[in-house]
């Protein structure tokens, strides 16, 4: 009888090869697994092709808070007040110093194994990173290649000239032809 | 039909690892300014943002930038009401949650304390205030209104589009 006591684990494997063990109310806070459990589509240890171990780790740090916070909760006076603050405070500690790269790789981890919380926390992160910037820092960020001809640039920025203004960045280009 | 976007120049996880569907969650959550200087950062950006603005989404989070007329200028009440093509759209509280009001803003949800609701003053205050950097506060266009439904509170606004805002590019 002990046994039913035990808290049941699950195994996940990153596309890198690892393999880690989480307990399967954690590991239910993604959707997609969740689905898969309840279903019993899960095999001994399930594989998350498209998540690396290190994404993995943190997307596991972040389910293990969601548990921790929600039965945490169902203790407290005032529940919905502190986990907001907490969600808040947590959320944003969880993201500091995560770079770009990180984070579009935390953001397809999230959507694929559809965690709400984790995917607008992320989109919410890059948001933050985009907000203020210049069309070539945003480049610079995300390694984007300008594909606009000079004349193509200059007319979207003529479009609305307003949001463009003082950029420090911009210097108009010409056709060499 | 596939938009080529954000692409990379070099080895590395960039945007280009995201789907459509999360790049659009990205672009409709930043401001207006934000949304049109990302318009400006590669060909796939620009028809990511203009296809996606252009048809509109009818879901939530892919509803293009909304703009709010949170003024009162009377002339610009007017310009917009009479230049509006497509019915106003009625954004009303989650039937779930008739507590929290709540509107789209910029493709923001925006969350009102009900105590705001008391005044259509004290609402377009509010929202004037809300989640837009001082640059895009000229920017705010169309005429916001409120009115009970079933007893809940709801934000009747006349939503745009981005290209909507040229209605009141010269006010």
């Amino acid at each position: 009888m002990s046994e039913s006591t035990e808290k049941k684990m699950v195994r996940l494997r990153s596309s890198d090869g690892e393999v880690f063990e989480v307990e399967e109310s954690v590991a239910k806070v993604a959707k997609t697994l969740q689905d898969m459990l309840e279903e019993d589509c899960a095999d001994a240890v399930i594989p998350i092709t498209c998540v690396r171990a290190p994404i993995l780790t943190k997307v596991i740090d972040y389910c293990k808070d969601q548990v921790m916070i929600s039965s945490s909760s169902s203790t407290t006076n005032n529940p919905n007040e502190r986990t907001e603050q907490e969600r808040k405070a947590w959320g944003q500690k969880f993201m500091e110093g995560v770079d770009s790269s990180t984070l579009c790789e935390l953001l397809v981890a999230s959507n694929f194994l559809n965690i709400e919380g984790l995917l607008n926390l992320g989109v919410d992160k890059m948001v933050s990173m985009i907000q203020g910037k210049y069309p070539q820092e945003i480049r610079d960020m995300f390694n984007v290649v300008n594909d606009f001809t000079p004349e193509e640039e200059e007319e979207i920025r003529n479009q609305n000239a307003w949001a463009f203004e003082r950029d420090p960045y911009y210097k108009k280009r010409s056709s060499s032809k | 039909m596939e938009n080529s976007k954000w692409k990379r120049k070099r080895r590395g996880a960039g945007m280009n690892l995201l789907c459509d569907d999360l790049q659009e969650e990205i672009l409709f959550r930043l401001s207006c300014q934000a949304l049109y200087r990302a318009k400006c950062v590669s060909k796939g950006c620009n028809d990511l943002i203009s296809s996606a603005i252009s048809h509109g989404r009818g879901q939530p989070s892919r509803t293009p930038a909304v703009f709010v007329y949170a003024g009162r200028d009377e002339k610009l009440r007017n310009k917009w009401g009479s230049g509006l093509r497509n019915p106003p759209v009625n954004i009303a509280p989650p039937a779930t949650d008739p507590s929290t009001p709540w509107f789209y803003l910029n493709g923001v949800v925006c969350k009102l304390p009900r105590s705001r609701y008391n005044s259509d003053k004290a609402l377009c205050h509010h929202i004037s205030s809300i989640n837009l950097p001082k640059e895009d506060h000229m920017w705010i266009s169309g005429r916001c209104a409120m009115k009970s439904m079933d007893g809940c509170l709801a934000v009747t606004a006349y939503v745009r589009n981005v290209k909507g805002t040229e209605l009141c590019e010269n006010t």
